[in-house]
Protein backbone atom coordinates (compact mmCIF):
# COMPACT_ATOMS: atom_id res chain seq x y z
CA UNK A 1 0.00 0.00 0.00
CA UNK A 2 1.55 3.04 -0.95
CA UNK A 3 0.83 6.50 0.96
CA UNK A 4 1.20 9.80 -0.34
CA UNK A 5 3.14 11.96 1.61
CA UNK A 6 3.24 15.11 -0.26
CA UNK A 7 1.41 17.74 1.29
CA UNK A 8 1.49 20.49 -1.44
CA UNK A 9 -1.07 20.38 -4.35
CA UNK A 10 -0.20 19.00 -7.69
CA UNK A 11 0.10 22.35 -9.32
CA UNK A 12 2.74 23.51 -6.83
CA UNK A 13 5.30 20.73 -6.83
CA UNK A 14 8.49 21.19 -9.08
CA UNK A 15 8.14 20.21 -12.42
CA UNK A 16 10.52 18.20 -14.35
CA UNK A 17 13.26 20.39 -16.97
CA UNK A 18 11.82 18.77 -19.89
CA UNK A 19 9.28 16.30 -20.02
CA UNK A 20 9.47 12.82 -21.83
CA UNK A 21 7.45 14.32 -25.18
CA UNK A 22 10.03 17.11 -25.42
CA UNK A 23 13.09 15.03 -25.06
CA UNK A 24 11.59 12.72 -28.30
CA UNK A 25 11.28 15.68 -30.36
CA UNK A 26 14.55 17.05 -29.57
CA UNK A 27 16.37 14.04 -30.20
CA UNK A 28 14.57 14.11 -33.68
CA UNK A 29 15.70 17.35 -34.29
CA UNK A 30 19.13 16.25 -33.65
CA UNK A 31 18.75 13.15 -35.79
CA UNK A 32 17.34 15.80 -38.85
CA UNK A 33 19.84 18.21 -37.92
CA UNK A 34 22.54 15.55 -38.43
CA UNK A 35 20.67 14.56 -41.87
CA UNK A 36 21.39 17.91 -43.13
CA UNK A 37 24.98 18.34 -42.28
CA UNK A 38 25.38 14.66 -44.31
CA UNK A 39 23.16 15.31 -47.67
CA UNK A 40 25.14 18.40 -47.37
CA UNK A 41 28.45 17.48 -47.28
CA UNK A 42 27.63 14.33 -49.89
CA UNK A 43 26.67 17.07 -52.13
CA UNK A 44 29.90 19.03 -51.14
CA UNK A 45 32.10 15.82 -52.09
CA UNK A 46 30.36 15.27 -55.43
CA UNK A 47 30.92 18.51 -56.47
CA UNK A 48 34.87 19.06 -55.39
CA UNK A 49 35.05 15.56 -57.15
CA UNK A 50 33.02 15.92 -60.33
CA UNK A 51 35.08 19.94 -60.55
CA UNK A 52 38.42 17.83 -60.06
CA UNK A 53 37.61 15.72 -62.72
CA UNK A 54 36.24 18.15 -64.97
CA UNK A 55 40.05 19.73 -64.58
CA UNK A 56 41.15 16.34 -65.53
CA UNK A 57 39.07 15.29 -68.40
CA UNK A 58 40.40 19.29 -69.94
CA UNK A 59 44.44 18.40 -69.03
CA UNK A 60 43.59 14.62 -71.20
CA UNK A 61 41.73 16.70 -74.06
CA UNK A 62 44.49 19.15 -74.32
CA UNK A 63 47.34 16.17 -74.36
CA UNK A 64 45.14 14.69 -76.81
CA UNK A 65 45.30 17.79 -79.14
CA UNK A 66 48.39 17.74 -78.44
CA UNK A 67 49.31 14.54 -79.94
CA UNK A 68 47.21 15.17 -82.75
CA UNK A 69 48.44 19.14 -83.46
CA UNK A 70 52.34 17.89 -83.32
CA UNK A 71 53.88 19.13 -86.45
CA UNK A 72 56.12 15.82 -87.02
CA UNK A 73 52.87 13.35 -87.02
CA UNK A 74 51.00 15.83 -88.55
CA UNK A 75 53.42 15.19 -91.47
CA UNK A 76 53.96 11.46 -90.98
CA UNK A 77 50.10 11.03 -90.46
CA UNK A 78 49.78 13.03 -94.25
CA UNK A 79 52.29 10.77 -96.00
CA UNK A 80 51.02 7.35 -94.34
CA UNK A 81 47.35 8.47 -95.10
CA UNK A 82 48.51 8.87 -99.24
CA UNK A 83 50.38 5.95 -99.37
CA UNK A 84 47.66 4.03 -97.81
CA UNK A 85 45.32 5.55 -100.66
CA UNK A 86 47.72 4.93 -103.20
CA UNK A 87 47.75 1.23 -102.14
CA UNK A 88 44.65 0.76 -101.79
CA UNK A 89 44.02 1.76 -105.28
CA UNK A 90 46.95 -0.26 -106.31
CA UNK A 91 45.88 -3.35 -104.68
CA UNK A 92 42.02 -2.60 -106.06
CA UNK A 93 43.44 -2.26 -109.69
CA UNK A 94 45.45 -5.40 -109.91
CA UNK A 95 42.37 -7.28 -108.38
CA UNK A 96 40.62 -5.89 -110.93
CA UNK A 97 42.38 -6.05 -114.37
CA UNK A 98 41.96 -8.31 -117.03
CA UNK A 99 45.13 -9.99 -117.75
CA UNK A 100 44.85 -9.75 -121.47
CA UNK A 101 48.05 -11.04 -122.65
CA UNK A 102 48.08 -14.13 -120.40
CA UNK A 103 44.24 -14.57 -121.36
CA UNK A 104 45.34 -14.80 -124.91
CA UNK A 105 48.23 -16.96 -124.17
CA UNK A 106 45.57 -19.37 -122.83
CA UNK A 107 42.75 -19.48 -125.04
CA UNK A 108 45.87 -20.03 -127.73
CA UNK A 109 48.14 -22.79 -126.32
CA UNK A 110 44.67 -24.45 -125.46
CA UNK A 111 43.31 -24.63 -128.52
CA UNK A 112 45.82 -26.00 -130.07
CA UNK A 113 45.15 -29.40 -131.78
CA UNK A 114 41.46 -29.02 -131.33
CA UNK A 115 39.93 -26.03 -132.93
CA UNK A 116 41.81 -23.03 -135.39
CA UNK A 117 40.78 -19.45 -133.77
CA UNK A 118 40.25 -17.18 -136.16
CA UNK A 119 39.14 -14.01 -134.04
CA UNK A 120 39.14 -13.31 -130.10
CA UNK A 121 37.14 -9.98 -129.45
CA UNK A 122 37.74 -8.56 -125.51
CA UNK A 123 34.34 -6.89 -123.67
CA UNK A 124 35.62 -6.36 -120.53
CA UNK A 125 36.56 -9.25 -118.72
CA UNK A 126 34.91 -11.07 -121.17
CA UNK A 127 36.37 -12.94 -124.72
CA UNK A 128 34.08 -14.01 -127.52
CA UNK A 129 36.26 -16.69 -129.26
CA UNK A 130 35.23 -17.24 -133.06
CA UNK A 131 37.28 -20.35 -135.34
CA UNK A 132 36.67 -23.26 -137.08
CA UNK A 133 36.44 -27.04 -135.21
CA UNK A 134 36.24 -29.90 -137.36
CA UNK A 135 33.99 -31.95 -134.72
CA UNK A 136 31.76 -30.95 -132.06
CA UNK A 137 34.03 -32.91 -129.89
CA UNK A 138 37.05 -31.41 -130.44
CA UNK A 139 34.98 -28.11 -129.59
CA UNK A 140 33.97 -29.56 -126.76
CA UNK A 141 36.99 -30.38 -125.80
CA UNK A 142 38.71 -27.21 -126.08
CA UNK A 143 35.70 -25.52 -123.84
CA UNK A 144 36.44 -27.92 -120.67
CA UNK A 145 40.35 -27.44 -120.94
CA UNK A 146 39.44 -23.71 -120.93
CA UNK A 147 37.07 -23.80 -117.80
CA UNK A 148 39.56 -26.18 -116.19
CA UNK A 149 42.06 -23.72 -116.53
CA UNK A 150 42.09 -21.37 -113.42
CA UNK A 151 42.21 -18.29 -116.03
CA UNK A 152 39.11 -19.12 -117.21
CA UNK A 153 35.18 -19.76 -117.22
CA UNK A 154 33.17 -20.71 -120.11
CA UNK A 155 29.52 -19.10 -120.50
CA UNK A 156 27.15 -21.01 -121.95
CA UNK A 157 27.20 -23.38 -124.14
CA UNK A 158 29.71 -23.43 -127.30
CA UNK A 159 28.00 -22.49 -130.73
CA UNK A 160 28.63 -24.83 -133.13
CA UNK A 161 27.08 -24.26 -137.01
CA UNK A 162 27.27 -26.40 -139.60
CA UNK A 163 29.91 -25.35 -141.42
CA UNK A 164 31.86 -26.07 -138.69
CA UNK A 165 32.91 -22.55 -137.34
CA UNK A 166 32.51 -21.86 -133.89
CA UNK A 167 31.69 -19.07 -131.44
CA UNK A 168 32.75 -19.62 -127.47
CA UNK A 169 32.38 -17.13 -124.80
CA UNK A 170 34.81 -16.72 -122.16
CA UNK A 171 35.09 -14.63 -118.84
CA UNK A 172 38.73 -13.83 -117.60
CA UNK A 173 39.30 -14.32 -114.30
CA UNK A 174 40.19 -10.80 -112.83
CA UNK A 175 43.71 -10.57 -111.28
CA UNK A 176 44.88 -13.28 -113.58
CA UNK A 177 43.09 -16.29 -112.03
CA UNK A 178 40.87 -17.81 -109.40
CA UNK B 1 -9.23 28.92 -34.40
CA UNK B 2 -9.29 30.51 -31.30
CA UNK B 3 -9.15 26.87 -29.45
CA UNK B 4 -6.87 26.32 -31.79
CA UNK B 5 -4.57 29.58 -30.51
CA UNK B 6 -5.39 28.36 -26.82
CA UNK B 7 -3.82 25.16 -27.72
CA UNK B 8 -0.50 26.60 -28.91
CA UNK B 9 -0.36 29.43 -26.26
CA UNK B 10 -0.85 26.33 -24.01
CA UNK B 11 1.96 24.21 -25.27
CA UNK B 12 4.71 27.22 -27.05
CA UNK B 13 7.45 24.92 -26.30
CA UNK B 14 6.05 22.13 -28.24
CA UNK B 15 4.73 24.23 -30.96
CA UNK B 16 8.24 25.32 -31.61
CA UNK B 17 9.94 22.36 -31.78
CA UNK B 18 7.25 21.21 -33.92
CA UNK B 19 8.09 24.22 -36.20
CA UNK B 20 11.39 23.47 -35.95
CA UNK B 21 11.09 19.88 -36.99
CA UNK B 22 9.11 20.87 -40.24
CA UNK B 23 11.72 23.27 -41.74
CA UNK B 24 14.37 20.68 -41.01
CA UNK B 25 12.30 17.73 -42.81
CA UNK B 26 12.24 20.87 -45.63
CA UNK B 27 15.99 21.30 -45.70
CA UNK B 28 16.72 17.32 -45.72
CA UNK B 29 14.98 17.08 -48.54
CA UNK B 30 16.29 19.77 -50.20
CA UNK B 31 19.77 18.67 -49.29
CA UNK B 32 19.02 14.55 -50.15
CA UNK B 33 17.50 15.99 -53.82
CA UNK B 34 20.78 18.20 -54.42
CA UNK B 35 23.27 15.32 -52.74
CA UNK B 36 21.28 12.77 -55.97
CA UNK B 37 21.41 15.04 -58.23
CA UNK B 38 25.49 15.82 -57.65
CA UNK B 39 26.13 11.84 -57.07
CA UNK B 40 24.26 11.80 -60.89
CA UNK B 41 26.54 14.54 -61.93
CA UNK B 42 29.53 12.63 -60.78
CA UNK B 43 28.44 9.27 -62.40
CA UNK B 44 28.24 10.78 -65.62
CA UNK B 45 31.63 13.15 -65.34
CA UNK B 46 33.43 9.47 -64.29
CA UNK B 47 32.14 8.28 -67.28
CA UNK B 48 33.23 11.19 -69.63
CA UNK B 49 36.66 10.92 -67.81
CA UNK B 50 37.01 7.27 -68.29
CA UNK B 51 36.56 7.94 -71.95
CA UNK B 52 38.91 10.97 -71.75
CA UNK B 53 41.76 8.50 -70.59
CA UNK B 54 40.80 5.91 -72.91
CA UNK B 55 41.04 8.62 -75.87
CA UNK B 56 44.12 9.78 -74.75
CA UNK B 57 45.37 5.93 -74.39
CA UNK B 58 44.42 5.68 -77.98
CA UNK B 59 45.85 8.86 -79.33
CA UNK B 60 49.17 7.86 -77.41
CA UNK B 61 49.10 4.86 -79.40
CA UNK B 62 47.71 6.34 -82.69
CA UNK B 63 50.58 9.09 -82.84
CA UNK B 64 53.18 7.32 -81.49
CA UNK B 65 56.36 9.04 -83.50
CA UNK B 66 58.18 5.85 -83.68
CA UNK B 67 55.25 4.11 -84.85
CA UNK B 68 54.41 6.25 -87.59
CA UNK B 69 57.77 6.27 -88.66
CA UNK B 70 58.13 2.30 -88.41
CA UNK B 71 54.60 2.44 -90.59
CA UNK B 72 55.62 5.35 -93.30
CA UNK B 73 59.01 3.15 -94.03
CA UNK B 74 57.13 -0.34 -94.63
CA UNK B 75 55.01 1.52 -96.83
CA UNK B 76 57.92 3.42 -98.37
CA UNK B 77 57.54 0.87 -101.52
CA UNK B 78 53.92 1.34 -102.43
CA UNK B 79 53.54 1.29 -106.04
CA UNK B 80 51.65 5.11 -106.69
CA UNK B 81 50.36 5.68 -109.74
CA UNK B 82 51.69 8.29 -112.46
CA UNK B 83 51.05 11.93 -110.88
CA UNK B 84 50.26 12.92 -115.46
CA UNK B 85 50.12 10.76 -118.12
CA UNK B 86 53.45 9.97 -119.02
CA UNK B 87 52.78 10.18 -122.92
CA UNK B 88 56.43 10.29 -124.07
CA UNK B 89 57.69 7.26 -122.03
CA UNK B 90 54.55 5.05 -123.15
CA UNK B 91 55.74 6.19 -126.86
CA UNK B 92 58.95 4.87 -126.13
CA UNK B 93 57.77 1.96 -124.41
CA UNK B 94 55.43 1.09 -127.10
CA UNK B 95 58.23 0.82 -129.51
CA UNK B 96 60.71 -1.01 -127.50
CA UNK B 97 58.41 -3.53 -126.68
CA UNK B 98 57.00 -3.93 -130.78
CA UNK B 99 61.17 -3.97 -132.13
CA UNK B 100 61.43 -6.74 -129.47
CA UNK B 101 58.63 -9.08 -129.89
CA UNK B 102 58.40 -8.50 -133.56
CA UNK B 103 55.26 -6.26 -133.89
CA UNK B 104 53.76 -3.77 -136.48
CA UNK B 105 52.54 -0.88 -134.84
CA UNK B 106 50.23 0.04 -137.82
CA UNK B 107 48.81 2.82 -135.79
CA UNK B 108 48.63 4.48 -132.73
CA UNK B 109 45.84 7.20 -131.66
CA UNK B 110 46.06 9.05 -128.44
CA UNK B 111 42.81 10.08 -126.95
CA UNK B 112 43.82 12.21 -124.17
CA UNK B 113 41.71 12.28 -121.09
CA UNK B 114 38.70 10.47 -121.93
CA UNK B 115 37.24 10.84 -118.53
CA UNK B 116 37.62 9.72 -114.88
CA UNK B 117 38.07 6.06 -113.04
CA UNK B 118 37.42 5.26 -109.49
CA UNK B 119 39.78 2.55 -107.91
CA UNK B 120 39.78 1.96 -104.54
CA UNK B 121 38.20 4.80 -103.58
CA UNK B 122 40.32 7.56 -105.00
CA UNK B 123 39.39 9.37 -108.62
CA UNK B 124 41.74 9.03 -111.19
CA UNK B 125 42.16 10.73 -115.15
CA UNK B 126 41.91 8.25 -117.62
CA UNK B 127 43.69 8.78 -120.59
CA UNK B 128 43.39 5.91 -123.73
CA UNK B 129 45.44 4.91 -126.78
CA UNK B 130 44.00 3.30 -129.47
CA UNK B 131 46.79 0.86 -131.28
CA UNK B 132 46.02 -0.69 -134.64
CA UNK B 133 49.16 -3.67 -134.74
CA UNK B 134 50.25 -6.61 -137.09
CA UNK B 135 51.90 -9.62 -136.13
CA UNK B 136 51.28 -13.72 -135.10
CA UNK B 137 49.48 -14.41 -132.14
CA UNK B 138 52.35 -15.55 -130.29
CA UNK B 139 53.62 -12.26 -130.53
CA UNK B 140 50.99 -10.73 -130.30
CA UNK B 141 50.37 -12.43 -126.86
CA UNK B 142 54.13 -11.81 -125.94
CA UNK B 143 53.75 -8.43 -126.77
CA UNK B 144 50.39 -7.33 -124.51
CA UNK B 145 51.94 -9.28 -121.73
CA UNK B 146 55.30 -6.91 -121.48
CA UNK B 147 52.57 -3.76 -121.99
CA UNK B 148 51.01 -5.06 -119.11
CA UNK B 149 54.31 -5.93 -117.09
CA UNK B 150 55.74 -2.65 -117.54
CA UNK B 151 55.34 -1.84 -114.69
CA UNK B 152 58.18 -4.51 -112.89
CA UNK B 153 60.31 -1.99 -114.51
CA UNK B 154 59.04 1.45 -114.93
CA UNK B 155 56.81 2.68 -111.84
CA UNK B 156 54.71 5.24 -115.16
CA UNK B 157 53.22 2.45 -116.42
CA UNK B 158 51.73 0.38 -113.21
CA UNK B 159 48.40 1.64 -113.73
CA UNK B 160 48.34 0.20 -117.74
CA UNK B 161 45.77 -2.14 -118.71
CA UNK B 162 44.46 -3.42 -122.38
CA UNK B 163 40.93 -2.92 -123.18
CA UNK B 164 38.78 -3.31 -126.06
CA UNK B 165 40.95 -5.59 -127.70
CA UNK B 166 40.15 -7.14 -131.20
CA UNK B 167 42.54 -9.48 -132.60
CA UNK B 168 42.35 -11.94 -135.83
CA UNK B 169 45.53 -14.30 -136.79
CA UNK B 170 47.20 -11.30 -138.01
CA UNK B 171 47.18 -8.97 -135.34
CA UNK B 172 44.30 -6.43 -134.19
CA UNK B 173 43.15 -3.64 -132.14
CA UNK B 174 43.42 -2.38 -128.86
CA UNK B 175 42.97 0.54 -126.43
CA UNK B 176 45.79 1.12 -123.93
CA UNK B 177 44.09 2.48 -120.99
CA UNK B 178 46.62 4.69 -118.21
CA UNK B 179 45.08 6.01 -114.63
CA UNK B 180 46.62 9.06 -113.64
CA UNK B 181 46.51 11.47 -110.53
CA UNK B 182 45.55 14.13 -112.96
Amino acid sequence: MNIDINILPAELRPKPLIDTKTAVLIVFILLLGFGCYYFFQAKSDSQAEVTKMQSEIKTTQQQIDALKNDPDVKTLVNSITQLKAAKQSYDAFVASRVLLGNALDGVYSLAQGRVNITSIAQSGSTLLVKGTASTYTNLSGYASALDNDLRFSVAGLPVFNSDKSFSLTVSVELGGGR
Amino acid sequence: MTQITDLIKSNARLSVLLAVIVALVAANLVFYLGSQSSTDEQATVEKQLTNARLNLAIAQNKYDLQKLQTELVSLEGTPTFPASFPNVELSDYITAGATDYRITVVSLTPKGKVGTKSVGGTDYAEYDTSVQISGDYRAVDSFLSYLEDGYLENESFISLSIEKASFTASGGTFTVVILAKS
